[in-house]
């Protein structure tokens, strides 16, 4: 107790030095805090913009199309389907086409991939009617209308009300031939959409392919996004898989996939790493002050207090520090974490929007507090901070009363 | 797209058509040539039935075909309904399609040249790339002499070293007698069949001996085959260039 008591008084005997201390403490927790949820912002952002703009999180095809996307390799009966899969209550579900065209509009032409869908279901799916760079999505109705991607639009020159000529080859040999009306063209969400991508209404594409009520995919969103392997697990077992196939974005986008699991083992090294350069700057404090204080140190042993009680000392002060630290860098790091979840952090001066992995992003990030970016990160420090004071710890308790009175003088 | 499959069709046919003028001893070179040489400032009609199988679909076309020389051809659909007066125009290097229920005219991207052509099993790049066969080949008679009882020449092509080409090597089988093919290979760069066009059913067309039939069948599925068969031809028409524009391709009368 006594010991506790002393060092609590040590502290404040040099305060600027302590608060200089307490201070760089504060300041790398708090940067790891909001490197913490940046990073997991980041990471989301990328699980979002793979999913919920495109690829859902789970989809279902015959078990060859995606080999060869063949327009015959279809999903027969996609009414019993989606009534099996809304059936687990894992989430929403939506059909949907696909083919490749020409597409033309005025002198310009160029190849496109068409994407059939049922805006009623599909809104409930994606979130791709919410990026729109101009004009409106499609009517829940079949009215002709298309959405294209970002940069097939500037290959086009076509904008809101610019008819476009759609050219493919039906599932009867004919060629199948329509014009439509751009109600609205997408912001960037991914190299192949952007490019190339024309969406429309399930039925007008159906219509132009001789497809009759078959389709490609249906692109189902979990109500808990975490639970993906059960969801798959449980799809498989609902679903003949001779018929179907079953897979989730991490089987969709490996890539993806082992960039974030690497990712999130990789910060938490990088933290240490970063703390570990800071700590060199307390082992250093805690140094400084114990040579200040050698002579101190010597009378205290000289009046009987033992090695062990000095390191004890010593090791109070340390975590004394820690602990201010903690606090004061705990609540200013989830402070600006919090802002940068609700503001975040405009970054197009970097270069407009960027693709990652293959996946597009908003020039915007937005951080993602959790519990262990906080708790995690106060962990390291802690464990950095007693690490970093295991040599001044000992340096301190070897101090010989003899040689440490006489020094002084 | 849907006009190029047709081009290799039409070289072949030339090359029936004015086979017979060509000495028994030419050169495969010589036989090349001289049909590319006839070729020039002649100009064509023909009316033709294709009949398309495939693992998904059966269908059957009935076209009109109009050519000068080796850098103008245009074809309309005339049936089934659903695709009539679907035109296609080739004019030097682009080519055009006439879609009617779009009043649109499209040209189509270098990238679409490997599409099929109306779910036949030609290609857009066929077309383009008939018209040059002695140009972008080195041909080479590597049989002559009797095969199932008729004296035929076998001729070689080997693409030269920097023709754009996509066959790796091409054999056609003719008839010494009369010059008339009797068979195509294609093969691709790595030496692999891809392709057979079978020449049948000779009879004379617009005043010459020319097989009527081709069949196109795609080596790696067997069952599937693509069928042109000419029902009338006429030649020496004296087409002028200027028909072969994209104002022709959307006349209402072209298909009547």
């Amino acid at each position: 107790m006594t010991l506790i008591k002393m060092a609590w008084r040590n502290l404040w005997r040099n305060s600027r030095r302590t608060f200089i201390t307490i201070f760089s403490m504060a300041f790398g927790l708090t940067m790891m805090i909001v490197g913490y949820a940046l990073m997991d912002g980041m990471l989301n952002q990328m699980v979002h913009y793979a999913t919920v703009l495109g690829t859902s999180h789970v989809q279902v095809h015959h078990p060859d199309y995606l080999e060869d996307h063949s327009l015959y390799d279809t999903i027969n009966a996609p009414g019993t389907l989606l009534e099996d899969i809304s059936g687990t209550g894992l989430g929403s579900a939506a059909p949907r086409i696909f083919a490749t065209a020409l597409v033309s509009s005025g002198q310009q032409s160029a190849g496109g991939q068409l994407w059939g869908i049922d805006p009623a279901l599909e809104n409930s799916v994606t979130e791709l009617y919410k990026h729109l760079e101009t004009g409106t999505w499609l009517a829940p109705d079949p009215m002709g209308q298309i959405v294209l991607g970002r940069n097939l639009a500037r290959t086009l020159s076509a904008g809101p009300g610019d008819e476009v000529v759609v050219l493919t080859q039906a599932a009867d040999g004919s060629l199948g031939n329509a014009l439509y009306t751009v109600s609205g063209t997408l912001k960037s969400i991914g190299e192949a959409l952007d490019r190339g991508g024309v969406i429309m209404h399930i039925k007008n594409l159906s219509d132009l392919l001789v497809m009759d009520s078959k389709v490609h995919e249906i692109a189902i969103r979990l109500n808990d996004p975490d639970a993906l392997d059960t969801a798959s697990s449980t799809l498989n077992e609902t679903l003949d898989q001779k018929t179907y196939k079953v897979e989730n974005w991490k089987q969709l986008f490996p890539e993806l996939a082992e960039y974030l699991r690497v990712s999130s083992s990789s910060m938490t090294i990088i933290l240490f790493i970063i703390f570990a350069v800071a700590s060199l700057g307390i082992v250093n404090t805690q140094l400084m002050s114990l040579f200040e204080r050698t002579r101190e140190v010597g009378i205290m042993r000289a009046l009987g207090l033992s090695p062990l009680s000095v390191a004890v000392l010593v090791l109070f002060e340390t975590l004394f520090l820690a602990m201010i630290a903690a606090v004061a860098g705990g609540i200013a790091g989830v402070l600006w974490s919090l802002r940068l979840e609700s503001v975040g952090w405009d970054i197009s001066w970097m270069g407009g929007s960027f693709a990652f992995v293959g996946v597009a992003f908003d020039p915007h990030m937005y951080a993602t507090l959790t519990p262990a970016a906080v708790i995690d990160s106060i962990v390291v420090m802690v464990i950095v901070v007693l690490i970093a004071s295991l040599y001044p710890l000992f340096r301190a308790a070897r101090i010989s009363p003899v040689d440490a009175i006489g020094r002084g003088r | 797209m849907t006009s190029l499959k047709w081009k290799p069709v039409f070289l072949v046919l030339l090359i029936c058509l004015f086979s017979s003028r060509i000495s028994s001893a030419a050169t495969a070179k010589e036989i090349l040539e001289k049909v590319d040489d006839l070729w020039r400032g002649e100009s064509s009609f023909a009316e033709m039935t294709m009949e398309v199988v495939t693992e998904h679909y059966e269908r059957s076309m009935k076209l009109k075909a109009w050519s000068l020389g080796k850098e103008h051809s245009l074809f309309v659909i005339t049936y089934p309904p659903k695709d009539r007066g679907v035109a296609t125009l080739k004019a030097e290097k682009d080519i055009w399609n006439y879609l009617p229920r779009v009043n649109r005219v499209i040209r189509v991207p270098t990238s679409m040249m490997m599409a099929n052509w109306m779910g036949s099993h030609f290609t857009n790049d066929d077309l383009v790339k008939e018209s040059r066969m002695s140009e972008d080949y080195d041909a080479e008679v590597t049989f002559e002499g009797e095969k199932d009882g008729t004296s035929v020449y076998e001729i070689a092509l080997l693409p030269k070293p920097e023709a754009p080409v996509v066959w790796g090597r091409i054999e056609i089988t003719v008839i010494q007698e009369t010059l008339i093919p009797i068979r195509s290979l294609y093969y691709d760069e790595d030496g692999i069949l891809s392709r057979t066009m079978l020449f049948d059913d000779v009879k004379k067309l617009g005043g010459r001996l020319v097989p009527a039939t081709m069949v196109l069948v795609p080596e790696d599925k067997p069952e599937e085959k693509t069928v042109i068969t000419y029902d009338s031809l006429e030649l020496g028409l004296g087409l002028k260039p200027e028909f072969f524009s994209r104002n022709t391709l959307t006349r209402k009368d072209l298909v009547r």
